[in-house]
């Protein structure tokens, strides 16, 4: 599903020369939900938009679903990301002045999708997510915990092949970071979906992956204690 | 994305900002709204300074001479001397040939063929020939000389001048329509007097005019004498019995043709197509005319339709009452010049084609009227370039309020790019948001334009039957469909190009900085 070789990602933008990332490698079986931890500033973010077509690496590979993302253009990484992958930030991300439906119906709106099918799908992601009665609620009067589940609901309305999430409960408290840990667990088991989930918090990153990944200053090493709890998805 | 989930989209991203949305439209709005205004006023303006200039009969009025055409001047008086190119040559000569008619006089009088033709013409209210007949008025010991005009039916103009009475009916043979001064001269000598001369009835001789002797006349004038009417007549009679005893001389043929050519040239040709001499000239008859009417003494006469004669007339007679008397002093007095009445302005110029084609020739206002359609045309590029400026303006204005709005919501872009839109459906939301803005201001503009075109209107027509002091209801504003579909594609245009810059600004942003907040 994922595979990077030598991934590398500088920041050169300010005087500061950042490496974000360093010669990162990285194999996720599909199917596979792996939980990547590491402290702040470690290159998490950064290796997260990579896979998201959302950045260009500065050098190394970086395959997704048999796609060289590095070598695809500006349009194409757009259509992977409406296609093929789903996104979850920290920070929700919602479209102020629409409506919950709105929102989650913006993939495939921008895919072309027609209405009647949108209607449908939409009504099935947010069902999914147990928000069915509040479609027509703005963001602004929805608590965090149903901001992020309608976000879930857009990451997983076009039924993408790849779930990405960055610190999605970093903003919630710990009984509605359950609830939403949960939601993602749900969805990835019964979509078979792969799911790369950032986090901070050692015990969400347990509870609900296969495996458990660390990066250090950019630099990428299996949880040695964790090794133990790693499946491969074949076995499930 | 398909087209409608674009427009439906861009109508709700307009609607999130709903008071920038509609300041934007209504920048539009108003832009276009002048545009609109510009040209349906300047078209509505033409067609009410066209209705008013047409209310004025003489406007409507073509003067019509019956051709020179076969009489020529003989070769000697236009051979140009000296080597010249051909067109200077050709020039030249036009003008001794133009220059020979004029002294010459020799217009063909126009025939009773040519006279039906012209009244069977279609949009022409009235032709009246100028037919002027010299009267002399016995009051008392003295006489009056003067002459008696054609006057129009449908001259409402001086109807409008009449101090008492009415104008002279249709066809009546004893009606005549004096001016102040004919009054005057006929013992109302103050205005009181002048009334109590309506009603009366004058013994008149009609006389010989002496205008026919034109070469003679032309002789005398350009030596700078001055010939009284008496004289005129006097001379006209002379050369009358000249010219009929003309074949009792032993005058050679071409000797015989040249003192016709100069005393007698419009009739030189019928008397040259038959030989029999012509039976004597009964110069004078009698009528007892009634004064119908009196009418103000003003700058002009109008309706005396003293167009292109040098003195102002002072007796009218209805035109078809003159008829039968002319045809008794015909062979003295052919008429030249026609006026056709034209039904209104807009059948002008057709109606001109008309008779020229037949041949005659033709003297209207038509110039004036493609003036003022020039200079409106002038205007309306004026008002139009200045609508432009506004509409200039008016984008950039609203592609910088478009660019504020780019910045206040490249977070939404971040997450639109984020979940998967393209740079280039970046462009056409922001462009399709111009374009329903355009559309809308467009629309506004539109339905706003019937209410204050119709405000505009009243005001303007009030204002102008008060100036005018008549009823006008002539248009002020006219819009053609065409003139809608240019607003419509104006107001998109700027709407469409006050976003582009705004919008290629989105697609460009870096979607992990514009989640971010920029
Ligand atoms: N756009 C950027 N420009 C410059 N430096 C950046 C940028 N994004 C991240 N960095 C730097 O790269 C490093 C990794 O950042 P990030 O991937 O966001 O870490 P994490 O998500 O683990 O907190 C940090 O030192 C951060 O300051
Ligand atoms: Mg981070």
């Amino acid at each position: 599903m994922i595979r990077c070789r030598k991934l590398t990602k500088i920041y050169d933008r300010t005087s500061r020369r950042v490496v974000a990332l360093d010669e990162v490698d990285l194999d996720v079986a599909s199917g596979e939900r792996v939980a990547l931890v590491g402290r702040s500033g470690s290159g998490k973010s950064s290796l997260l938009n990579l896979l998201a077509g959302l950045d260009r690496p500065n050098s190394g590979t970086i395959e997704v679903n048999g796609r060289s993302l590095e070598r695809c253009s500006a349009s194409e990484l757009a259509i992977y990301r409406r296609r093929e992958i789903g996104i979850v930030f920290q920070a929700f991300r919602l479209v102020g002045h629409r409506t919950a439906f709105e929102n989650v119906e913006l993939p495939l709106l921008l895919d072309g999708i027609d209405r009647s099918e949108r209607r449908r799908r939409v009504g099935e992601a947010l069902e999914r997510v147990g928000l069915e009665g509040r479609s027509g609620h703005r963001p602004d009067e929805l608590s965090g915990g149903e901001q992020q589940r309608v976000a879930l609901a857009r990451a997983i309305v076009h039924r993408p092949r790849l779930l990405l999430a960055d610190e999605p409960t970093g903003n919630l408290d710990p009984s509605t970071a359950e609830r939403v840990l949960d939601l993602f667990d749900g969805v990835a088991r019964e979509g078979n979906t792969t799911l790369f989930v950032i986090t901070h918090d050692p015990k969400v990153a347990e509870r609900s992956s296969d495996r458990l990944l660390r990066l250090h200053e950019g630099r990428l090493a299996s949880e040695p204690d964790r090794s133990s709890r790693i499946r491969s998805a074949e076995e499930r | 994305m398909r087209t409608i989930d674009l427009i439906g989209m861009a109508l709700r991203n307009l609607r999130a900002r709903p008071v920038r949305s509609a300041l934007n439209a209504l920048g539009i709005l108003l832009g276009s709204q002048i545009v609109l205004m510009t040209l349906a006023g300047t078209r509505g303006a033409a067609d009410s300074l066209l209705a008013l200039v047409g209310q004025a009969e003489g406007m409507r009025r073509i003067v019509v001479m019956a051709s020179d055409a076969g009489i020529e001047p003989p070769a000697e008086a236009i051979a140009v001397d000296g080597e010249q190119d051909e067109s200077r040559r050709q020039a030249i000569e036009q003008r001794l040939r133009d220059e020979w008619l004029s002294s010459n006089a020799v217009y063909a009088p126009v025939s009773a063929e040519q006279l039906a033709m012209m009244r069977g013409l279609p949009h022409v209210v009235e032709v009246v020939p100028e037919r002027r007949l010299s009267v002399e008025f016995r009051r008392g010991e003295t006489t009056w000389t003067t002459f008696v005009d054609s006057v129009a039916d449908s001259s409402r103009q001086l109807e409008e001048q009449l101090i008492v009475g009415r104008l002279p009916r249709p066809g009546a043979t004893d009606e005549v329509l004096l001016s102040e001064y004919a009054a005057y001269r006929l013992g109302g000598t103050t205005r009181r007097e002048a009334e109590l001369l309506l009603g009366r009835s004058f013994d008149v001789r009609f006389r010989r005019e002496g205008v026919p002797a034109a070469g003679l006349s032309h002789l005398l004038y350009r030596t700078g004498a001055q010939v009284t009417t008496d004289d005129e007549a006097l001379l006209a009679e002379s050369v009358a019995r000249l010219i009929d005893r003309l074949p009792e001389a032993s005058l050679s043929e071409s000797q015989r043709a040249m003192l016709e050519a100069i005393f007698a040239p419009a009739e030189s040709e019928s008397s040259a197509a038959t030989d029999e001499p012509k039976a004597p000239i009964e110069p004078y008859f009698e009528r007892r005319l009634t004064v119908c009417g009196i009418v103000e003494l003003g700058d002009d006469a109008p309706g005396f339709l003293q167009f292109l004669t040098r003195t102002a007339p002072d007796v009218g007679m209805n035109h078809r009452g003159m008829e039968p008397l002319s045809e008794q002093a015909e062979q003295l007095v052919p008429f030249r010049t026609c006026f056709v009445q034209v039904d209104s302005i807009a059948n002008l110029a057709a109606t001109v084609r008309s008779l020229e084609e037949a041949g005659l020739q033709v003297y209207s206002n038509t110039w004036l009227i493609d003036d003022i359609d020039r200079q409106i045309g002038i205007a309306r590029w004026g008002v139009i370039g200045v609508a432009s400026i506004v509409l200039l303006v008016t984008a950039l204005a609203i592609s910088n309020t478009l660019v504020i709005s780019v910045l206040q919501r490249i977070p939404e872009f971040g997450i639109m790019k984020s979940i998967g839109a393209s740079n280039r459906q970046i462009l056409g939301m922001m462009l399709f948001e111009g374009g329903c803005l355009g559309a809308l201001g467009a629309i506004g503009a539109m339905l706003l334009s019937w209410p204050i075109a119709s405000v505009i209107e009243g005001q303007v027509q009030a204002y102008i039957a008060y100036r005018i002091g008549s009823p006008f209801d002539g248009a002020v504003f006219r819009t053609e469909v065409g003139d809608h579909l240019s607003v419509i594609v104006i107001a998109l245009a700027i709407g469409v190009a006050a976003s582009l810059l705004p919008a290629i600004r989105a697609a460009r942003l870096d979607p992990i900085d514009a989640m971010k907040g920029g």
